[in-house]
């Protein structure tokens, strides 16, 4: 997108001589239809991934496998088989979500995605807990010996199940550490570094799927899905979490050109380097942030866009959030950086509505910033409110302060202290509850497309004063900064 | 076309001829006489339970090879060239130190018996020799190409049956024969251990072949072999096999699985 | 996904479901019974407690590699001079189980076994490829479902250890098998 300096700009623009503007789009396509598209590209691939559990349970099913259920041992036969081959299609589906895969991305967002993938989490470990007793369990009761000794003499007499047992060992601790009571109490990196084990497990396990599997071992079909499975699977990791951003980092070799401080607590990071249009993003999205320092280089964070994407730099503007976001604000001018992705879906994609209502808190304001800039909009179409405790130093408030003069907006500042105990509004001289206000502030938000951006709890009084306002949900979109 | 069922006992065992032929009955007959014909005098020359015959002769002492009808040389030949072929673990030399090529002899002389079937024009049959079954080549059934491996109990015990079913048309192979100790117990021994002792790891041994011989030869260094011999056979071109070990468990080469009847 | 969808997506899983079991159930083998082998004394010492019919003396030229030991000339503990006895068949216990097998070890590997029985009756047999060294991955017996003809008489010929004559009257007067 070119860049444009209105000559009003630069008279006025005491405080910030630098802002530049992209040109915003001038077409967006609205209505309902618009959405079809994401929701036929949602069914099928639901529909592939429902058709891939369904897949195995046929094979177990045309392999006979609930035939003869005459006693526990047969029974705890047919159980270790299912539990297998829908564990391991589980699982496979799991570490595909957090893949950061585009093509999922587009569709359901990353955190869709990633909520996805926690719920999966507990159900797959059941299933595995299952599969190993009642497969050790089976074999103690022909070789007449209690399970512990058989499970021993099982993971030492047959060679791919001791690589077996580390895999299950690694499910479980992965597992349990992500349990929100580990979370808490463990630091992020640790737990990232401890989560990585999942694929060792994966890994791990494959050996006596294919030599021991009652399913897959010498079933040509069998065999092909699950290699087919696989393939994909590890592929699209490969390509997306590793091979992708790396050729994209070596060929933009991205560092920060600059570094602006936008407030008391946070600052904008500017990014440039060669090709950025590989960067291409929509306003809205966001980056995984992953400086190339030895301190910081495995800890990427989630950053979106606070200005448009253009030729010359990607910016972001990055405030403190309690963990070492603040580390980052140090950050030097010519750190390299790599950048993953764009992701999200807190886009103008997703917009049907004509009218617009931009909601930020705080340090939420960056993609609704950047949206302000490019969206399609003739005066009056977009209303913006951002939170802030103080407006004087609240990060990029110029910046959108000017924006919505030249574009033509309305922008209402709700500055201070919370009024109410669950408002999500600052206090205000009058009773009048958080619904009435935004009414007034956007008497037509019934009929708009809505988004909001800022820190979770917020976030969820804001989408309760929209849901009593009637703003259908699927016109309600929302930036989750939790994670 | 007219079918054909003769049943020859000769060896000490049966031998069954089944098919059909456009030929006249009496030429078909005919041609079922000579072939068992070959197969006593096959008997008469080889067998050791006849003390007048070449071979108890020879075992006896009282003759040489040389003096043998040409067929001896040739079966002796033959015992030491599959001798070679399977690594030892077929040999025609018993415990003793006699020549005993019975092994061979059956499945050989049933060879010859078919050949000759052949070249008189009677082409699709199907040979049972005592359990070791050859297929013709332009054997028209569908039926005929199907064989049942018998379970490793004596057919004439109350537990006789089928353990499966192979179908081996469009296969290439012709040839099924079986080793083991279901009718006559040990008698197969290990040509490998110290004292030449029975072999016992595996009650029974089917090899599938091109040829009844190749077949029948196989299944007896199996047999001696054991459970090793599968990978060994597995290694072989044109040869599938399967055996059921001692405690009723069963071994193949993968290959086998192909051949099952559907 | 959407309501249509579901519905499509529902329905569709049914009926596959209803399929594969159908075709499950059809894959089910049933054998005849399928009996130990013979535990009758042994006859000669090397010969360890392993199946071995009573020797056969019957002048029937052995088709195996050598004549059985006892068979004519020397005198044998065992009955030799009797006629062929049917071999003793022990009845197994009726115990319905799944025998994940014991891991065989052998020159190339280890071979497992898992056999699934149902009274005496084994209704599926796999064999498992639990490992191969060697590199003789392919030389080794691995997953293979048996499909068993349900009454042993699909076919032309039957193949087994070679038959006496006095068996193979036996055999053919019971119409046991076909031959």
């Amino acid at each position: 997108m070119m860049r444009e300096q209105t000559a009003d700009m630069n008279q006025t623009l005491g405080q910030s001589p630098n802002l530049v503007l992209s040109k915003p789009k001038d077409s967006v396509r609205l209505g309902e239809k618009k959405l079809q598209e994401f929701n036929r590209g949602k069914d099928l691939i639901e529909a592939l991934g429902w058709a891939s559990l369904i897949a195995v349970v046929a094979m177990f099913l045309i392999n006979g496998g609930l035939q003869n259920l005459s006693d526990l041992g047969s029974i705890l036969y047919a159980i270790t088989r299912l539990t297998a081959l829908v564990a391991t299609n589980l699982l496979l589906i799991d570490i595909l979500l957090v893949a950061h895969v585009s093509w999922l991305d587009r569709y359901y967002g990353h955190d869709r995605v990633t909520q996805a993938h926690k719920k999966l989490g507990k159900p797959i470990l059941y299933l595995v807990i299952a599969h190993v007793i009642a497969s050790v369990w089976q074999s103690s009761i022909t070789e007449n010996s209690n399970i512990i000794d058989q499970f021993f003499s099982m993971i030492t007499n047959i060679p791919d199940l001791l690589t077996s047992a580390f895999a299950f060992g690694f499910m479980i601790m992965v597992v349990v550490t992500s349990l929100n009571f580990a979370r808490k109490a463990i630091p992020y990196e640790a737990w990232y570094f401890l989560h990585l084990f999942a694929y060792g497990a994966v890994l791990l396990a494959i050996p006596h799927q294919f030599s021991l599997g009652s399913d897959v071992a010498g079933k040509e079909i069998a065999s092909y899905y699950w290699i087919v499975m696989y393939v994909f699977v590890l592929g699209n990791i490969a390509w997306f979490r590793i091979a992708k951003p790396i050729i994209r980092a070596l060929s933009s070799q991205l560092r920060v050109s600059k570094i602006e401080r936008t407030s008391s607590d946070s600052v904008s990071v500017y990014l440039s380097g060669k090709n950025m249009k590989r960067y291409s993003a929509e306003a809205g999205q966001f980056f995984l942030f992953r400086p190339l320092t030895p301190t910081q280089w495995f800890k990427p964070h989630p950053f979106s866009m606070s200005a448009s994407a253009n030729d010359d730099y990607v910016r972001f503007t990055i405030g403190s959030r309690g963990d070492d976001t603040e580390e980052i604000q140090g950050i030097q001018v010519g750190t390299p950086v790599m950048l993953e992705g764009p992701y999200g879906i807190f886009t103008e994609s997703r917009r049907t509505k004509k009218d617009v209502v931009l909601i930020a808190s705080g340090i939420g304001i960056p993609p609704v910033r950047a949206l302000a800039e490019s969206m399609f909009a003739r005066p009056e179409d977009i209303t913006i409110i951002y939170r802030v405790r103080d407006e004087n130093d609240a990060a990029l408030i110029d910046e959108t302060r000017e924006l919505a003069r030249i574009r033509g907006f309305k922008l209402q500042v709700l500055s201070g202290k919370r009024g109410q105990p669950n408002s999500w509004m600052s206090a205000s001289s009058t009773p009048a509850t958080d619904l009435d206000r935004l009414l007034e502030i956007a008497p037509n938000v019934k009929e708009s497309d809505v988004y909001v951006c800022g820190p979770t709890a917020w976030t969820r009084a804001v989408e309760r004063t929209l849901n009593r306002a009637g703003t259908p949900k699927q016109h309600v979109h929302t930036e989750e900064y939790a994670w | 076309m007219q079918k054909f069922d003769r049943i020859e006992m000769c060896m000490g065992t049966g031998f069954r001829f089944q098919g059909q032929s456009d030929l006249e009955s009496a030429q078909v007959d005919f041609a079922l006489q000579v072939a068992c014909g070959i197969l006593h005098e096959a008997d008469n020359i080889f067998s050791l339970y006849k003390p007048e015959s070449w071979l108890s002769q020879l075992a006896a002492g009282k003759t040489s090879v040389a003096q043998c009808p040409p067929v001896v040389s040739e079966i002796w030949d033959a015992c030491e060239f599959w001798e070679q072929k399977t690594d030892g673990w077929f040999s025609a030399f018993t415990p003793e130190h006699t020549f005993d090529p019975s092994g061979l002899v059956k499945t050989w002389a049933a060879k010859r018996a078919a050949e000759s079937l052949i070249s008189a024009g009677v082409t699709d049959f199907t040979l049972n020799a005592g359990g070791d079954v050859y297929i013709s080549e332009a054997a028209s059934a569908q039926f005929d190409w199907r064989v049942g491996l018998s379970k490793p109990v004596s057919i004439a015990s109350d537990e006789a049956g089928t353990l499966a079913v192979i179908e081996l048309k469009g296969t290439g192979f012709q040839a099924v024969a079986t080793s083991g100790s279901a009718e006559r117990g040990n008698h197969i021994w290990n040509p490998k251990a110290p004292g030449r002792e029975f072999a016992t790891e595996l009650l029974q041994v089917t090899v599938i072949a091109r040829d009844l011989v190749e077949a029948d030869v196989w299944a007896t260094a199996a047999f001696a072999e054991g459970l090793a011999s599968m990978a060994r056979i597995d290694a072989i071109e044109h040869l599938e096999a399967i055996c059921i070990l001692a405690d009723g468990q069963i071994a193949s080469t993968p290959g086998f699985a192909s051949l099952m009847a559907r | 996904m959407r309501t249509s969808t579901k519905s499509a997506i529902g329905a569709i899983t049914l009926g596959v479901i209803g399929l594969s079991y159908n075709l499950g159930e059809q894959a089910v083998i049933v054998s005849h019974s399928f009996s130990a082998p013979p535990l009758a004394p042994s006859t000669s010492p090397e010969v360890s407690a392993q199946p071995s019919a009573s020797a056969s003396t019957s002048p029937s030229p052995g088709t195996s590699t050598t004549p059985a030991k006892p068979s004519t000339v020397a005198p044998s503990p065992s009955a030799s001079s009797s006629q062929t006895q049917a071999p003793v068949v022990i009845p197994p216990t009726a115990t319905s189980k799944t025998i994940a097998g014991p891991v065989i070890q052998s020159g190339y590997g280890t071979v497992q076994v898992k056999v699934t029985k149902v009274g005496a009756k084994i209704t599926d047999i796999t064999m498992l490829q639990a490992n191969a060294t060697d590199g003789r991955a392919s030389a080794f017996p691995y997953l293979v479902q048996y499909a068993i003809d349900a009454n042993g008489t699909n076919f032309a010929n039957l193949s087994g250890a070679t038959y006496t004559t006095d068996a193979f009257k036996q055999s053919l007067d019971a119409a046991l098998a076909k031959f």
